[in-house]
């Protein structure tokens, strides 16, 4: 192998030998210190031969002054290959300037990846990357790589850990969001009443109690407060380490809460009932603005329109097509008796009732109707309102603004 | 008179030295060496020239004598002011204990 290289490095020529005697001829080059090897006899009076190619003018001489004839098969090695790429400057200069020039590339980052968690905020991740200095681009050993690993837990809360590798040309960045708790559930805060009520049962976990038993509070009022007041250690501990005096406060209230649902039905209702007649129109839309072909005609004095649209944006214009159906309507108006208003009106409010009640509340009192018959925007209507009472948690976070 | 020149007596005392003070007899007595890889390759040294090269038989000059390589394929792997080597399928080697003829045959 080494011997392989070395005749490369230094050049060979095949030669083929034509003469009588050829074995004198072996022994004569090897005699005059030229080494011959892949000696192969093609024929009676002629062979073939490698030698060095600094050997070749010894063997011709010696050659000639005995009859032997001798012709250049092949021409091989690094000093050959070098003449001829002398002869063609422009592909060396090319072969090297795309040399430079990959080596240029590879001093850069082309690519910036980030990896980890499915839900890891990844353009959140790349623009903080890319104000800590990496990005597409930049030198490879410009980039600080501790640098950005610190921006980017600094910068992004709910990163837990975060580090910056460099690949080649790729940038990788790994990141890890923190597992479980929200950040935001340690924030300090007092726990307010959600709803008006009477409180029946404060359980604080942690903070202090400001309501008892009975007592009757609003919503918004602090119920469990999350100062530490300052004859309690703990209030003495947090300053000392150098934290304000509150905590995160935390329990259950129940209160007897009133829920309600209230429900209008006139008792001159105006409907509207279709004709049959039908037109179209089309609209094309470059935000902001819009042109229509067709329309409703004039004699359509009431319409009911639905339309089917194609949307999109050009850069950041809005274009559309809206392919419009106009129906033409007839108002009337009908006037329904007290009892069926009264009906539909309970039927809706109970509906509401049924919905602003949390899940699993437990109803203590009612529910109790009121059936009311008042003007609405000029026109009498049944209002029917019900009520309920129920025992329900009514605690609720709010967070300290320092 | 050995073909050497040097006296048998001679080459018999050296022979004794060189074996008592483990030197390379092939050095000291002016005798080749003649070294067989398998069938595949033998190896001359200390040679005095080709006396004959065909494919299928190889004659080499040595101070003790013509060494024959027989075989096919034969060629000259590499040769040397005083190594060469023979590639190829060896069928046999011999050695003709002889005076050595000076000059090479002209090749068939």
């Amino acid at each position: 192998m080494i011997e392989r290289l070395w005749r490369f490095l230094h050049g060979y020529v095949v030669l083929k030998v034509r003469g009588p005697r050829l074995e004198r001829f072996l022994n004569r080059a090897a005699r005059a210190g030229v080494w011959l090897w892949d000696v192969e006899r093609l024929g009676t009076g002629m062979l073939v031969a490698r030698i060095p190619a600094a050997s070749f003018r010894k063997v011709r001489s010696l050659s000639r002054a005995q009859g032997w004839r001798i012709a250049i098969a092949d021409k091989v090695g690094l000093p050959f290959l070098l003449v001829a790429l002398a002869r063609r400057k422009a592909l060396v200069l090319g072969a090297l300037l795309s040399l430079a020039a990959l080596y240029v590339a590879s001093g850069y980052v082309w690519f910036v990846q980030v990896e980890g968690d499915e839900e890891l905020p990844v353009q959140r991740v790349l623009d903080v990357a890319q104000l800590a200095g990496l990005r597409p681009g930049v030198p490879r050993n410009a980039v600080e790589r501790h640098e950005v690993q610190r921006a980017l837990l600094l910068e992004i809360d709910e990163l837990s850990w975060a580090a910056v590798r460099i690949d080649g040309t790729r940038a990788v960045i790994e990141a890890r969001l923190r597992a479980g708790l929200d950040p935001k559930a340690s924030l300090p805060g007092d726990i307010v009443a959600a709803r008006d009520g009477i409180v029946q049962q404060v359980m604080a976990l942690s903070g202090y109690p400001m309501v008892g038993e009975g007592d009757t509070v609003r919503r918004g009022d602090v119920l469990i407060s999350g100062f530490i007041p300052p004859d309690d250690p703990l209030h003495r501990e947090l300053l000392e380490a150098g934290r304000p005096p509150y905590v995160r406060a935390d329990g259950i209230v129940t209160a007897r809460v009133w829920y309600e649902g209230r429900a209008f039905v006139p008792l001159i209702q105006q409907v509207e009932e279709p004709t049959g007649d039908r037109a179209w129109g089309i609209e094309f839309e470059w935000s902001p603005v819009r042109w229509r072909l067709g329309g409703p005609p004039r004699s359509f004095a009431a319409y009911r329109e639905s339309s089917r649209s194609w949307q999109g944006t050009v850069g950041s214009q809005n274009v559309g097509v809206h392919w419009v159906t106009y129906e033409k309507v007839e108002r009337r108006t009908v006037e329904i008796s007290a009892e069926e208003a009264e009906e539909t009106a309970r039927d809706a409010a109970k509906a509401q009732l049924e919905a602003e009640l949390p899940e699993g509340a437990a109803i203590v009192a009612g529910p109790y109707e009121t059936v009311e018959i008042s003007l609405q925007l000029g026109v009498p209507a049944v209002a029917v309102t019900v009520r309920a009472e129920v025992i329900a948690d009514v605690a609720a976070f709010k967070e300290i603004q320092f | 008179m050995a073909r050497d020149g040097r006296p048998v007596r001679a080459r018999g005392l050296l022979g004794k030295f060189a074996g008592s003070m483990e030197l390379p007899r092939e050095v000291m007595l002016d005798v080749p060496r003649v070294i067989m890889i398998g069938t595949l390759q033998v190896h001359v040294e200390n040679h005095k020239g080709i006396l004959e090269y065909t494919p299928s038989r190889v004659r080499v000059r040595t101070p003790d004598g013509v060494v024959t390589v027989s075989g096919r394929r034969l060629r000259i792997g590499r040769i040397g002011r005083e190594e060469l080597t023979v590639d190829g399928r060896v069928d046999r080697v011999e050695i003709e204990d002889g005076p050595a003829p000076r000059r090479e045959k002209p090749s068939p």
